[in-house]
């Protein structure tokens, strides 16, 4: 009895999964459907006018963001195709920081032009081919526009990074965030790894209230949930402070669950009294002699990490206790203050010890606060950036706008060059392209002029978002660019066509282009490949 | 499922600008009808059938349970005013919504949305810049009559709104007694969470009074122990005096019955011992956050002190700042045995206790280290006493803040109609696209008098004609001799009037916060163009495999 519905089942599962793979012409076709309608979904957003996207997720918090990773995440997207632009984006996002809503959008548009390209017949792998064949091209016609970039000279830099930020909910504020980030990311730069910075050295601490304008860079580190231990009135301020970071527990043992102590005399219970007592003063003892004047505990699931006696006593011995550390945050504090974790007592040693100038629990100025440290050793690099923020929902944004600026400078610092912004480079490229196309005969010279077309997509939606008229702006941007004015773009101050963009400061790292140029390619060569999607049953 | 792939609803473009706009001013209609000193009051009944009666914007929002996201936005909005200026709460929602349905009907006529954004921006620095030079009245510390007029504006709207001459002077008194000196900046503190705010029911609520000194509504924790000692060295202890026991996974076997009556005793005696070494110490009056049993209410019953269980942590720990205390939070000692210490007293001239209406009340008095206020509210039901505590804390919030920023405003409308004239010329002097947006910032700030005195049952229409006479006139004068730019409306006898020497003013940062919060929520309503909606998860299917 049992045997024959399973059969049956499984028969049917079989046609089933027979039925779920589709005809190899649809499968491109709704492929570059599900992808074209991603791209379109962020392209409101490209650009200094772009919109914002407000994205209620499935437990019906509310996200407010401009930023096209974010977006693309957060949208939950279910289609396979979909699913790799949200890949792209956030590929982009780790390489290059900026330019996660660009890099969508052009590989919509390059998918739009591949429509175009197929039904007139062409091979996918010639296409892909051909756009490999463009793509090469692209980047060298790129370095033309390359201005290099003097990390001496900061202005430079801020300029770019107000670039960045000039999409942003935050774009006010970005006079004061673009040189904090400018100077975050200089003052890790490593000199023997000039050409790297590793963004990790530098923590985005979140605090709500107060306005962006109180956003900050600490040189040291600043926690805004752990707080030095009041119970007891243990200090709130340390100066010339031995920090010790511990892995253990400064509380009483306790028994296993199944275990348990049995007691048949009174003056047993006294004895367990004394004993809690002596095993927690030992402990203080040897911390006490360690020389540490600043305990910073890690947090513990088995065990309170303290207890009300130890607090008592450290509180008499004038140490400072702030539990509830973070594991996450073990190896920055140990880079920042130049420590080593202990994880028994025994090893506490005065070498392992950090030193900070100053450790203190700072009220801000609308009576919130966090703990402070600061004034670390010279040879440690690591930032700490304090971010402030009326809400929710702009303290996230600036947490996600301040990434952005420091992957921009990030991205200076490893490709040490400038392109101008506003959809300047875009149409040189497009131009370069289609002047070759000319040069070549058959399907390529197709594949190269359609991947020249699909890069006007750039500054015809900035044009389109500012409110301009998008034909007029390309065509006329087109013809500037003929007449070799290779930096002409649109420019958002006053929203109109310039000569020479870079006069407005809209410039932008070689590196944002150059990776959003290849990685949609790539994306798009991919999707162009697939000839069969085979959804299997669950 | 769309096109995109989303699993849920997505809404783009002008559908979704309409439906957010539309949302707000539904929040807004709710709380305008409260704007004003002729504004009604809301009664809210939530789920479980508690019934709150208030006028105070953030109070009503935050019942309200808004589901839609952009609603959501101007909720908190009103929120953040109050957490941050505490008062001007309806005032803030309404204007954002006014600018929203004026942005909206810009798009609607094919203004770009980034054109009104940076319209909406400048014309809200300017405005910031305008109050600051033009329209401020600069007070000092001791204009005892402005800072209870400014009380008094915020209270006019509320419920004690008769009785304010009392209320603002409690409040202006609170206010003072609890003033500090910063420790780093050495500029003067107001920390009003320091002032006690006490509701008991009954008796009319002018019979409110200002203690000075800490009051806390908790029993003695035996009847039997005196109900006043004076010259009190005070314990404040986060111990537990409960009968000593011994932590998780230890037993106790006892296999001789002789031994069983020691353990009791040893139990007892730990109990006694941590009492004594109080006692010892001089303390007279204990407060503990956590219990106290009969056998330490024995104890201090016959060495004749007050014992206080239960005192909520917050509270100890101001007592024990005001008093010169420390919370001890252990007895144990470096040589593992026990003692306490007699530093960690605090000092007040006399606790007592004392009933008021139905409840008894702690009264801590006269204080070593700080004065304390508090102010005892009564009332005719909990309702009330309730919407008197919000009045309070509001007009507490008014005058930290004019004391803080040192100037007022004229109230009734004055500083709006004052603004939106001068922003209505400066957009006529502005060639570029944003002239159009700050010409209807500067007509939706008129929607704050013409609200206020529409609540009031006047003709709206007259008023604000003859209003905006004035302050057109004041600023076309070279010089202002008579302060027409503080011109305001008379909401009692629907008139003009000089606002400034009538006492309707308000604390100038109150102003300045409430245009910022508001632009700043109506742009981030406006940025949005894409709304996207995800379907709660569901379950997965039982039985598929």
């Amino acid at each position: 009895m049992s045997q024959a519905p399973q059969a049956g089942q499984s028969q049917a599962q079989k046609s089933n999964t027979f039925n779920k793979s589709e005809k190899t012409k649809d499968i491109r076709l709704t492929n570059i459907q599900a992808a074209k309608a991603v791209s379109d979904a962020v392209r409101t957003s490209l650009g200094p006018r772009g919109m914002d996207k407000m994205i209620q997720d499935a437990k019906g918090q509310v996200l407010i963001t401009n930023d096209g990773a974010t977006i693309l995440k957060q949208m939950d997207l279910v289609h396979p195709t979909a699913k790799m632009l949200v890949e792209i984006s956030n590929a982009q996002d780790v390489e290059a920081g900026d330019g996660t809503t660009s890099v969508v959008v052009f590989a919509g548009a390059l998918l739009k032009s591949c429509e175009v390209l197929l039904e007139k017949g062409i091979h996918p792998t010639t296409i892909s081919e051909g756009f490999q064949f463009a793509l090469e091209h692209a980047l060298t016609a790129l370095d033309e526009l390359k201005k290099p970039v003097d990390l001496e000279n900061k202005q430079q830099l801020i300029e770019c990074v107000q670039t960045a930020l000039s999409s942003k909910v935050v774009s006010s504020n970005s006079a004061q965030l673009a040189p904090l980030a400018v100077d975050a990311v200089l003052r890790i730069v490593d000199p023997q790894k000039p050409n790297n910075v590793d963004l990790k050295d530098i923590k985005i601490v979140k605090k709500l209230g107060g306005t962006i304008d109180d956003t900050e860079l600490v040189e040291g580190i600043v926690f805004s949930n752990q707080k030095a231990s009041q119970a007891a009135g243990g200090p709130q301020q340390i100066n010339n402070a031995k920090v010790a970071l511990l892995q253990f527990c400064l509380s009483a043992p306790k028994t296993d669950v199944e275990n348990s102590i049995a007691i048949k005399d009174y003056t047993e219970m006294d004895k367990i009294l004394k004993e809690e007592r002596k095993y927690i003063i030992d402990l203080v003892k040897k911390i006490v002699a360690s020389g540490a004047n600043v305990l910073l505990i890690q947090k513990s699931i088995l065990r309170d990490a303290v207890n009300d006696l130890s607090l008592h006593f450290l509180a008499k011995k004038g140490i400072m206790v702030v539990k509830d550390i973070e594991r996450d945050d073990v190896e920055f504090i140990s880079k920042t203050l130049c420590l080593v974790p202990v994880a028994h007592i025994d090893q506490l040693t005065p070498e392992k010890l950090g030193t900070a100038g100053l450790v203190e629990t700072v009220h801000l100025n609308d009576e919130s606060k966090v703990l402070r440290i600061t004034k670390v050793p010279a040879q440690s690099k690591a930032l700490t950036i304090l971010v402030r923020g009326s809400n929710q929902l702009v303290l996230d944004e600036a947490d996600r706008s301040i990434h952005d600026a420091l992957c921009v400078v990030r991205s200076l610092v490893k490709s040490k060059g400038l392109i101008p912004g506003g959809g300047a480079p875009e149409i040189h490229l497009s131009l370069r392209l289609t002047q070759m196309a000319n040069t070549l005969t058959g399907a390529k010279s197709m594949c190269v002029r359609a991947f020249a077309d699909a890069l006007e997509v750039i500054p015809y939606t900035l044009a389109e978002n500012a409110g301009l008229n998008p034909i007029n702006v390309v065509t006329e941007l087109r013809n500037r660019h003929l007449k070799s004015q290779k930096f002409a773009g649109i420019g958002m101050k006053k929203n109109n066509i310039v000569d020479d963009i870079t006069t407005e400061q809209v410039v932008q790292p070689i590196l944002v282009t150059r990776s959003a140029l290849s990685l949609a390619t790539e994306c798009v060569r991919m999707i162009l490949k697939i000839d069969d999607l085979v959804i299997s049953a669950r | 499922m769309s096109a995109v792939g989303i699993r849920g609803e997505r809404d783009q473009g002008q559908d979704v600008r309409t439906s957010n706009v539309t949302a707000v001013m539904a929040i807004a209609n709710v709380v305008k009808t409260s704007l004003g000193p002729q504004g009604l009051d809301k009664m809210l009944v939530d789920e479980i059938g508690d019934v709150v009666i208030t006028n105070d914007g953030a109070t009503i929002l935050k019942q309200l349970e808004v589901e839609h996201p952009a609603a959501k936005v101007i909720v908190e909005l009103s929120q953040l005013q109050d957490k941050e200026v505490g008062d001007g709460t309806t005032s803030v929602v309404v204007l954002a919504a006014e600018l929203l349905r004026r942005a909206n009907e810009l798009i609607k006529i094919k203004v770009h949305p980034t054109t009104i954004i940076s319209g909406y921006k400048l014309a809200a620095r300017q405005a910031v810049k305008y109050i600051q030079s033009h329209l401020v009245h600069k007070i000092t510390e001791d204009d005892t009559e402005i800072l209870i007029n400014a009380a008094k504006t915020s209270m006019n709207s509320k419920v004690i709104g008769p009785e304010s001459h009392i209320f603002a002077k409690l409040a202006v008194d609170a206010v003072r007694l609890v003033k500090t000196q910063g420790l780093v900046s050495g500029k003067a503190k107001y920390p009003i969470q320091s002032i006690n705010v006490v509701k008991s029911h009954g008796q009319s609520s002018n019979q409110s009074e200002l203690v000075k000194g800490y009051v806390i509504q908790l029993q003695r924790a035996s009847q039997q122990m005196v109900t006043k000692v004076k010259n009190a060295k005070i314990a404040c202890l986060d111990i537990n005096l409960n009968k000593f026991k011994m932590q998780m996974g230890v037993q106790i076997l006892v296999d001789d019955p002789n031994n069983l009556e020691k353990i009791r005793k040893k139990e007892m005696d730990v109990l006694k011992e941590r009492i004594q070494l109080l006692l010892q110490a001089g303390a007279n009056v204990i407060l503990t956050s956590k219990g106290m049993d009969d056998l330490a209410n024995k104890y201090l019953v016959e060495a004749g002190a007050i014992g206080l269980r239960r005192v909520p942590k917050d509270h100890l720990r101001r007592i024990a700042k005001a008093a010169g205390a420390k919370v001890v939070t252990t007895f144990a000692n470096e040589e593992t045995g026990e003692s306490f210490d007699a530093s960690c007293l605090g000092e007040a001239e006399e606790v007592y206790e004392e009933a008021i209406g139905d409840n008894d009340y702690i009264f801590f008095k006269g204080m070593k280290k700080e004065q304390s206020a508090s102010i005892i509210v009564r009332g005719a039901n909990e309702l009330m006493t309730d919407e008197i505590e919000r009045s309070l804390h509001d007009s507490l919030c008014v005058v930290k803040r004019t004391l803080e920023s040192g100037s007022v405003v004229a109230g009734g409308g004055a500083v709006e109609m004052a603004l939106s004239i001068y922003l209505d010329d400066y957009s006529r002097k502005l060639d570029s696209n944003e002239q159009i947006a700050i010409a209807e910032f500067a007509e939706a700030l008129t929607s704050i008098p013409k609200i206020l005195a529409t609540n009031a049952a006047k003709d709206s229409i007259d008023l604000i004609s003859k209003l905006r006479v004035l302050h057109s006139k004041s600023q076309s004068l070279e010089v202002d001799e008579k302060g027409y730019k503080f011109s305001g409306l008379d909401l009692v006898k629907g008139e003009v009037r000089h606002n400034l020497r009538h006492g309707v003013l308000e604390p100038t940062v109150s102003k300045i916060k409430a245009l910022k919060f508001a632009t700043e929520a109506a742009i981030t309503i406006l940025r949005i163009d894409d709304m996207i909606k995800l379907e709660p998860k569901k379950e997965q299917m039982p039985g598929r495999h």
